[in-house]
């Protein structure tokens, strides 16, 4: 029934007509991505305890805004090139790994705020990164590398 | 060019690798589009600092970027010279791949303009316009990269 429903709005009429519509939304969705993923990247190695003396939220501030940025241009993106050949896409084993991954990686997001962006305070800035806070990191770099390397894959199924 | 370095080229372990497995082509694409994401957003914190009322001190974006300012660029230029390596014919005989040249070149000459600035404490105007133009020569070099395979 979700098929039928996304079916009714597909795209691929301005895939087939316009010969750069599709270079031009991956294009964007590439970018996207990149923001996305290099943005948390810088991050998440601050996390990691690179640069100890760099305050955190100062820190945030010049990164994360930008991957939320990158995230909505690669979702909205994303959604149009799936509508685009929604036959194709539709169960494409890394897409549906794709998927999982992002909503693991979302769900890192989550729990960093619960858990860690409360106490983010007492380490801010010259002091050691706690454990938990490392471990966030570390399973948000290696989920948003699964969702990229993933997404790459789409094209080889 | 000449035809032997092609076949040197193209019979490299590292051009084989991407032609004759599986999953070489796929994993080396995968290493290129994460390092690009870097040097990105290398250019975005420059920016998003430059324009930031509470601005980071140049010493501490330089340790801070470091690391991966320039290996970002390298694994990039390596996994992308594989590809070149597997089919320079192609890349050389393509519009997209020969307007993405000259810019990366550009790019790594304001990556290193900007970097030279970031040893005053603080950011001089010429430093603050390198970063923008990096930022936006970044983004339409990841078009051009894209537009490689339609072109």
């Amino acid at each position: 029934m979700f098929f039928d429903l996304l079916a009714n709005l597909s795209l691929d009429f301005y895939a087939i007509e316009y010969f750069w519509f599709m270079p031009m939304v991956e294009t964007i969705h590439y970018t996207g991505h990149i923001l996305l993923f290099g943005c948390i990247l810088l991050f998440d190695a601050r996390l990691l305890g690179l640069a100890p003396k760099l305050s955190i939220s100062q820190l945030e501030r010049l990164t994360v805004r930008f991957s939320i940025l990158g995230f909505l241009i690669a979702i909205i993106s994303g959604s149009v090139l799936l509508l685009t050949a929604l036959d194709y896409f539709w169960g494409n084993p890394a897409l549906v790994n794709k998927m999982i991954f992002m909503a693991l990686a979302l769900a890192n997001i989550g729990l960093f705020h619960f858990f860690v962006a409360p106490k983010l305070q007492s380490y801010d800035s010259n002091a050691p990164t706690p454990w938990f806070a490392k471990l966030s990191a570390m399973t948000s770099l290696t989920l948003w590398i699964a969702v990229v390397a993933s997404g790459r894959l789409i094209a080889y199924f | 060019m000449p035809e032997t370095l092609k076949a040197a080229l193209e019979n490299s372990w590292f051009a084989r690798l991407t032609t004759e497995t599986a999953w070489g082509f796929a994993i080396n694409e995968i290493v290129h589009i994460l390092s690009v994401s870097v040097i990105v957003a290398v250019a975005v914190v420059y920016v998003a600092n430059s324009l930031s009322k509470n601005t980071i001190s140049s010493s501490q974006v330089r340790r801070y970027l470091a690391p991966f300012v320039g290996t970002s660029f390298l694994i990039a230029l390596f996994t992308g010279f594989i590809f070149f390596a597997a089919w320079p014919d192609r890349y050389l005989g393509n519009p997209a791949f020969l307007i993405k040249m000259p810019m990366l070149i550009v790019l790594a000459a304001l990556n290193i303009l900007i970097w030279r600035g970031y040893k005053s404490e603080t950011l001089s105007r010429k430093t603050k316009i390198a970063s923008w133009i990096a930022l936006i020569i970044a983004l339409a070099t990841i078009a051009a990269g894209r537009l490689i395979a339609y072109t």
